[in-house]
């Protein structure tokens, strides 16, 4: 087994969460593992291989994106201030049934992709808040304060959601699930 | 500590960033704080249901894209099979002299052997009962770890008596198998590792049977917790409580995907 393949899984969930389609993000994969293979050197350490790989991953999406003329905002050059939708810092009071795949889902479809991309990152492949911020360029302070962003706006999120877990038990109407 | 400060440290300490004075710090705070402990296990079930909301195609590499054979690479692959089967017959023995003469016949070969062969069925009883066993295995919930039972099945052991397989399947390509039959005689509940670079594997003795479980080119420190977690549910026959159930969340997150 050559050491890449261990990491085509993680490199495919990174690349559906900028892609956002099967398609591009197998293809994404293969030219990644292509250019990886094909590169004259490679980093012996572990850590630097996995953070390397996702580089090569994301600047073949920035291509891709230059290549049909598209802009994503995960690519500006902005600096990292808070934005004016930033969530607030109270304990999120949601029923915690409520962080379930599907309303997980349909939050991470609403976040912005620069959230999405960290918390691609960070919960979906695992790498450590040092991997992240080779791979995006940042210092680990912006990975730290981004991630912690972004989860909190996904539980605002998750909190939004309709979809309410079932108890069972049938409401004063006989014709509802109540919580 | 203001809020956002508080809330980033609880996200770190989930994501196994903070040094020992920071995790301190945050299990302290959660413990005086019943909001904060609630937050620390909001956000350790959001970081658990984002790992699940991909489905991962089964992916190879396109055939450009496999390295070709190197030129002496059959010899290479000559030395380096000679060197596996020495280290795998080097350890076999530290591990069958380390622990034969208590425990009886330590079955290396058909443990790995059927570590290597389950495909198959799912379950999500605790007990389990291999026939021919008067007394029921412990199956522990390894979800936590990210470790699914992917398979339930049975062998029989050299000896001729039955053994209960159960195979763990994770995300990144990690395998472990859990082998329970009835114990031999002097095998403890002190636990007995075998590891080398590929191979992993723990032995111990919990009431009547004999549990061994085996992974293959997962990283040590990760099959450590996992081996011990399911001796000492082997052990109390409990689910395991939520800060083990963190541990093992931690300790994947901080490993590499198994290598086998």
């Amino acid at each position: 087994m050559h050491r890449i393949e261990a990491y085509l899984g993680r490199l495919y969930r990174y690349a559906f969460s900028l892609a956002r389609e099967d398609d591009l993000a197998r293809d994404l994969v293969q030219r990644c593992a292509l250019k990886a293979l094909g590169a004259k050197t490679v980093p012996d350490d572990e850590s630097a291989y996995r953070a390397w790989l996702f580089v090569i991953l994301r600047n073949d999406f920035r291509d891709h994106l230059r290549r049909h003329r598209l802009t994503l905002a995960l690519f500006d050059d902005e600096p990292d201030a808070e934005p004016e939708d930033a969530p607030t810092m109270e304990y999120w009071r949601g029923d915690e049934r409520l962080i379930n795949v599907l309303n997980v889902k349909q939050a991470l479809g609403r976040l912005r992709p620069r959230d999405q991309e960290i918390v691609s990152l960070i919960d979906m492949v695992g790498l450590s808040y040092a991997e992240a911020a080779k791979v995006l360029d940042v210092p680990e302070g912006t990975v730290m304060s981004r991630i912690s962003r972004a989860r909190a706006r996904l539980l605002a999120l998750v909190g939004e959601s309709n979809v309410e877990p079932l108890t069972g038990r049938r409401g004063p109407t006989g014709n509802k699930w109540t919580r | 500590m203001d809020r956002k400060d508080a809330f980033e440290q609880a996200n770190a300490f989930l994501d196994g960033e903070l040094n020992r004075d920071g995790r301190t710090e945050v299990l302290a705070r959660a413990a005086k704080d019943p909001l904060g402990a609630q937050e620390l296990s909001n956000l350790s079930r959001l970081k658990s249901v984002i790992e699940d909301s991909v489905d991962v195609p089964d992916l190879t590499l396109p055939a450009a894209a496999k390295p070709a054979p190197e030129r002496g690479g059959r010899r290479r692959a000559l030395a380096l099979a000679a060197c596996l089967a020495l280290a795998f017959f080097a350890g076999g023995a530290w591990w069958w002299s380390s622990t034969h003469a208590p425990a009886g016949d330590l079955p290396v070969a058909w443990a790995l052997k059927a570590h290597g062969a389950w495909r198959g069925t799912r379950t999500d009883r605790p007990f389990l009962r291999p026939a021919g066993l008067r007394f029921d295995a412990y199956v522990p919930d390894l979800s936590a770890a990210k470790l699914r039972i992917a398979h339930v099945g049975e062998i029989t052991a050299p000896a001729g008596a039955p053994a209960l397989v159960v195979g763990y399947k994770g995300t990144r390509g990690c395998r472990v198998t859990l082998i329970v039959d009835a114990a031999p005689r002097g095998l403890t509940a002190a636990p007995v590792y075998f590891e080398t670079e590929a191979l992993q594997a723990m032995i111990w003795r919990a009431g009547p049977l004999r549990h061994q479980i085996l992974a293959q080119g997962m990283a040590a420190a990760r099959f450590r917790k996992i081996a011990e977690t399911v001796r000492r549910s082997s052990l109390d026959r409990l689910p395991l409580n939520e800060e083990t159930r963190m541990a093992l969340a931690r300790s994947r997150v901080n490993s590499a995907p198994c290598a086998a």
